[in-house]
């Protein structure tokens, strides 16, 4: 008889997956949210709220995922991630300074503050970057 | 940090990734470990130690 050993690689693995499922529902779930709101189709004031609350609680569960599969890395993948959340925080801040600077001189709205997409796609470079350099 | 290890890994004639696998870290770990972009933690070290049989001072020495 066989024992199935599970390595530190395997369980990387299938949080990777996990991730990415939970990514793709909280993304879906913002998408859809805002494509409600925005087009006027929830006329109550609960499911106004629940359109808001629901695409927080699916994130909460995606960041949950996201700190196990950081736990699940090798130690190098481990440090790779954390200098592109370096970087990823870094950009965040000046992105919200800047911002925040912008909307002193200009009338702006809250929706046209694109921190999250800012964000996200400092992370991906961060990623990038430290791939590159620990190639 | 300098290291033997691409040496020892040839000894044995195993691929990084069969290195990688019995380290349970990613083949880019051993790359980077091979390389000297990376310094591994202590454990790591020891695993690796373990492993080829050898003191830690004989695989890793200091710039």
């Amino acid at each position: 008889m066989s024992k199935t050993v599970k390595t530190t690689r395997d369980t990387h693995r299938k949080t990777g997956r996990r991730l990415t499922v939970a990514s793709a529902i909280w993304a879906s779930a913002f998408i859809g949210s805002s494509w409600l709101l925005t087009r006027e189709l929830l006329s109550s004031a609960l499911a106004q709220w629940l359109a808001i609350i629901l695409p927080g609680l699916i994130g909460l569960i995606a960041i949950l995922v996201f700190l196990q599969h950081l736990r699940a890395l090798d130690e190098l993948q481990r440090r790779m991630q954390l200098e592109a959340l370096g970087v990823a925080f870094g950009v965040g801040v000046l992105y919200a300074i800047c911002f925040q600077l912008y909307a002193v001189i200009h009338e702006v709205a809250g929706k046209d503050n694109h921190a999250a997409a800012v964000l996200l796609l400092a992370w991906i470079a961060g990623q990038l970057l430290a791939k590159w350099r620990y190639k | 940090m300098n290291n033997r290890l691409k040496v020892l890994r040839a000894e044995r004639d195993w691929s990084q990734a069969e290195l990688a696998k019995r380290l349970d870290v990613s083949r880019q770990t051993v790359n980077a470990i091979e390389t000297g972009k990376y310094d591994p933690s202590l454990p790591l070290a020891f695993k690796l130690a373990r492993l080829f049989g050898a003191p830690i001072e004989s695989i890793f020495e200091d710039d």
